[in-house]
C-alpha cells in the first residue's frame, strides 16, 4: 500500500526509515487527518424471510415496556478459554463497568468462530439481567449478542473507544 | 533464495491484443510488492514488465482494421501502461518485443543456437489453430477440432526449422533435481518432472512468411519468421542488456524470480531453460507459477463474462485497498476467489477496523489531550517492552515469509501485530488514563509508528 502508508508517516511526522523501533520523536506535531480507510457501508438487502412472514408479523410484536425489561450492556472480555469436552463452547471472564467493578463468567457457543485469544480486549454486548444458568456444569451469568446467518457468526462489538465498559444499550 | 545485493524480477510480457484484466494486474502488483520490499531492504532492484507484440493474432487484428501491425501495437500498448500507472506500479523497464534492441537479441541467440548445431530444417505436418498459434497432433484434437477453441482445423504440411529441445531433456531433469528453488511451488515442479518422464519432442521455431509475416526474421533464412514463444521468452535477457551491455547483463542475470501464471508453466519451465542451455546462458534462479483468480468456481475470463474490473474498483475504493486485497487473499501458488463480498469484508475488518482504527484512536487521543504533539513516552513498562520485542521479531518473520514468497502470510503476520497493539490499547485504555495520568497515555503512539512502517513495504 504505497500511498496510505505514506500518509500515515506524514500524519505522524516520521521519516521513512528502515525497519526499526522508536523512530517517532517526542515533540513532533501530528497532522490532522481523515479516516485512513473509511468503512464500506453495505446497504442491507431486504430480508426475504422477513417480508415473507409479513402477514403474521404482529404475532411477534412486543411493546416498548417488554423490550425495556432486557438490560443490554457493554462488557470487556478479560479472559477466554475453551471448555474441555465441548467443541462449541468458550468460557469468558468479562468485566461490566470500571476496573474493580463487577466481573462475571459467561459461557458462549462461539468456539467454532473465534479463538480465545482473539476475544481478549473486545468490547462486547451482553444481556446483563439474564437468569444465571449452568451450561455443562459451568456457571454462566449473562448472554452475549452475536449476528448469525447460516454458518457465519460475528460478535456484536463496540469499536468506538469513547464508550466504556458497563454502558447501557437502548 | 540466494542473497545478493541485487534483485531482478519479471512478469510475463503480456499479449498486446488482450484486454488488461485482473490476472495481469495481480502478477504485476505482486512483482511490484516484491520489488518495493527488496528496494526497502537496501537491494538494487530491476523490475521488468512488457508486451508481446508479434504473432498471427496481432497481424489479423491489424489487417481487419486496415492498419499496419506496428500501428496496431502502438495503439494497444497504452492500455497496459495506463493500468500500471493507476496501480502505482514502479517498474524499471517496459519492453516491447517489436523494439530494435529485442530483435537484435533474438537474432543473436538464434545464430548461437544454430552454430551449436541445435537447429535443423524438416518437413512438418499438423493441425494448425490460429487462435492458439500452434500445431496439434491427431491425438490432441477433440473430434477433429481445436480443444481450446472448438474450431475445425486444417491439416497443414510445411517445411520448418526445429530446435533440438530433446537433446537437453536429461540435463534439464538433472538441473531441476539439483536446484530445488528453480521451479516453484513444489506441485508445479512435480508436474514438470512428471511431464519430463515422457520423451521430449523438438520445438518448431519458425513460421513461413507466406503464412505469417509479423515476426522477427530468422537470421539464416529470410523466408521465415521466429515462432512467437522463442521470440517472447528472450525479452528477459534483452532488457538487462544481453549482447549490448555485458556489464549490466552480468550484474542482473540470472534473474531472481520469473513470476508467471500457471497457464504458461510449460513454456517457461521447458522451452526457456533448454533454449538457455543451448545458448550457453545461466538459468533463472526461480520460476514461480501462481494460480488463477476465480469468480466462484470458474476462471475469470472475458468470454465467461465474469471479469471483475480492477480499474473500476480502484476508482471507487482507491488503489491501496485493491492491492492489499489481491495480495492478502491469494495463497501464492493456489487459485483464489474474487468476490465483492470478500473484498468488502477484508477491507472493513483489516483496513478499517484494525489498521485505520488504531491510527485514529492514537491521533485523536493525542490531539485532544496533548494539543496534537507527541508526548514523551516516559518509562517503558513490561507490556510495552514486549510489544517492541514482538515488532522486531515480526520484521524477521516477514522477511523470511517474503523470501519464501508467502506474501499473504507476511501480511497476516503484520496484521497480527497490529491487532496485538490494538489489544494493548484496549487493555491500557489510555482514554481513561488521560484523566489521571497524562504520561502513561502518551506511550501508545510509539507502537503505532512501527505498525505504519511495516505496512509501507506492501
Amino acid at each position: 500500500m504505497p500511498n496510505r502508508t505514506k500518509t500515515v508517516l506524514e500524519i505522524l511526522g516520521a521519516e521513512d526509515t528502515r525497519a526499526t523501533w522508536g523512530a517517532l520523536k517526542p515533540g513532533t506535531s501530528l497532522q490532522k487527518h481523515m479516516p485512513l480507510f473509511p468503512r464500506i457501508e453495505v446497504p442491507k438487502p431486504v430480508d426475504k424471510e422477513q417480508s415473507k412472514t409479513k402477514p403474521d408479523k404482529d404475532v411477534n410484536v412486543i411493546t416498548y415496556d417488554e423490550f425495556k425489561k432486557v438490560e443490554l450492556k457493554t462488557a470487556e472480555v478479560l479472559a477466554a478459554e475453551k471448555v474441555a469436552g465441548a467443541d462449541r463452547l468458550l468460557k469468558l471472564q468479562i468485566r461490566v463497568g470500571e476496573v474493580g467493578e463487577e466481573q462475571r463468567q459467561l459461557v458462549a457457543g462461539i468456539a467454532e468462530y473465534y479463538r480465545p485469544d482473539e476475544l481478549i480486549g473486545k468490547m462486547i454486548v451482553i444481556v446483563a439481567n439474564l437468569k444465571p444458568a449452568k451450561i455443562r456444569g459451568i456457571e454462566s451469568n449473562g448472554m452475549l449478542l452475536a449476528a448469525k446467518k447460516g454458518k457465519k457468526l460475528t460478535l456484536i462489538t463496540i469499536d468506538d473507544s469513547s464508550i466504556e465498559s458497563g454502558a447501557g444499550i437502548y | 533464495m540466494m542473497k545478493t545485493n541485487k534483485f531482478y524480477i519479471t512478469t510475463p510480457i503480456y499479449y498486446v491484443n488482450d484486454q488488461p484484466h485482473i490476472g495481469h494486474a495481480y502478477t504485476t502488483i505482486l512483482a511490484d510488492v516484491l520489488s518495493r520490499y527488496h528496494r526497502a531492504a537496501g537491494q538494487e532492484v530491476f523490475f521488468l514488465t512488457g508486451l508481446d507484440e508479434h504473432g498471427q493474432k496481432v497481424q489479423q487484428a491489424a489487417e481487419e482494421r486496415g492498419i499496419s501491425p506496428k500501428e496496431h501495437c502502438d495503439e494497444m500498448a497504452p492500455r497496459f501502461l495506463k493500468l500500471w500507472e493507476k496501480l502505482h506500479i514502479r517498474n524499471d523497464d517496459f519492453i516491447r518485443t517489436t523494439e530494435a534492441r529485442h530483435k537484435k537479441v533474438v537474432q543473436a541467440v538464434l545464430e548461437k543456437v544454430y552454430a551449436a548445431g541445435d537447429i535443423y530444417f524438416d518437413e512438418y505436418s499438423g493441425h494448425y489453430c490460429v487462435g492458439c498459434e500452434r500445431f496439434y497432433t491427431e491425438k490432441e484434437l477433440e473430434e477433429g477440432k481445436c480443444p481450446q477453441h472448438q474450431t475445425e482445423l486444417k491439416l497443414i504440411t510445411e517445411k520448418n526449422y526445429f530446435f533440438k529441445m530433446s537433446r537437453y531433456q536429461q540435463q534439464l531433469i538433472d538441473y531441476i533435481h539439483e536446484h530445488p528453488a528453480f521451479l516453484q511451488p513444489t506441485h508445479r515442479r512435480n508436474e514438470i518432472l512428471g511431464f519430463l518422464r515422457q520423451p521430449l519432442g523438438d520445438l518448431c521455431i519458425s513460421r513461413p512468411k507466406s503464412r505469417l509475416s509479423w515476426g522477427i526474421e530468422l537470421p539464416f533464412d529470410k523466408e521465415y519468421v521466429t515462432y512467437v514463444w522463442f521470440d517472447a521468452l528472450l525479452n528477459y535477457i534483452t532488457a538487462p542488456g544481453y549482447g549490448s551491455d555485458e556489464k549490466s547483463f552480468k550484474k542482473w542475470w540470472p534473474v531472481d524470480i520469473h513470476l508467471i501464471g500457471k497457464d504458461i508453466l510449460m513454456t517457461h519451465a521447458i522451452y526457456w531453460p533448454t533454449m538457455l542451455m543451448s545458448a550457453g546462458i545461466e538459468l533463472p534462479r526461480t520460476i514461480f507459477a501462481h494460480g488463477w483468480w476465480l469468480s466462484g468456481e470458474s476462471k475469470m475470463s472475458k468470454s465467461l463474462g465474469n471479469v471483475v474490473d480492477p480499474l473500476a474498483l480502484i476508482d471507487q475504493y482507491g488503489v491501496d485497498p485493491v492491492r492489499y486485497y489481491l495480495m492478502r487473499e491469494m495463497v501464492l501458488g493456489q487459485d483464489a476467489s474474487f468476490t465483492m463480498e470478500s473484498f468488502i469484508k477484508r477491507y472493513n475488518s483489516d483496513l478499517a477496523n484494525d489498521f485505520g482504527n488504531l491510527l485514529s484512536r492514537v491521533s485523536r487521543l493525542i490531539e485532544r489531550n496533548f494539543d496534537g504533539v507527541l508526548p514523551d513516552p516516559g518509562t517503558i513498562t513490561e507490556a510495552e517492552r514486549k510489544i517492541s520485542e514482538n515488532a522486531l521479531n515480526m520484521f524477521g518473520k516477514v522477511q523470511e515469509l517474503i523470501d519464501a514468497l508467502r506474501v499473504n502470510e507476511a501480511i497476516e503476520e503484520t496484521m497480527q501485530f497490529i491487532r496485538s497493539v490494538n489489544r494493548y490499547m484496549e487493555q491500557q485504555a489510555p482514554w481513561k488514563l488521560v484523566k489521571s495520568d497524562l504520561t502513561a497515555a502518551g506511550t501508545p503512539p510509539r507502537k503505532l509508528y512501527v505498525s505504519a512502517r511495516c505496512c509501507c513495504n506492501r
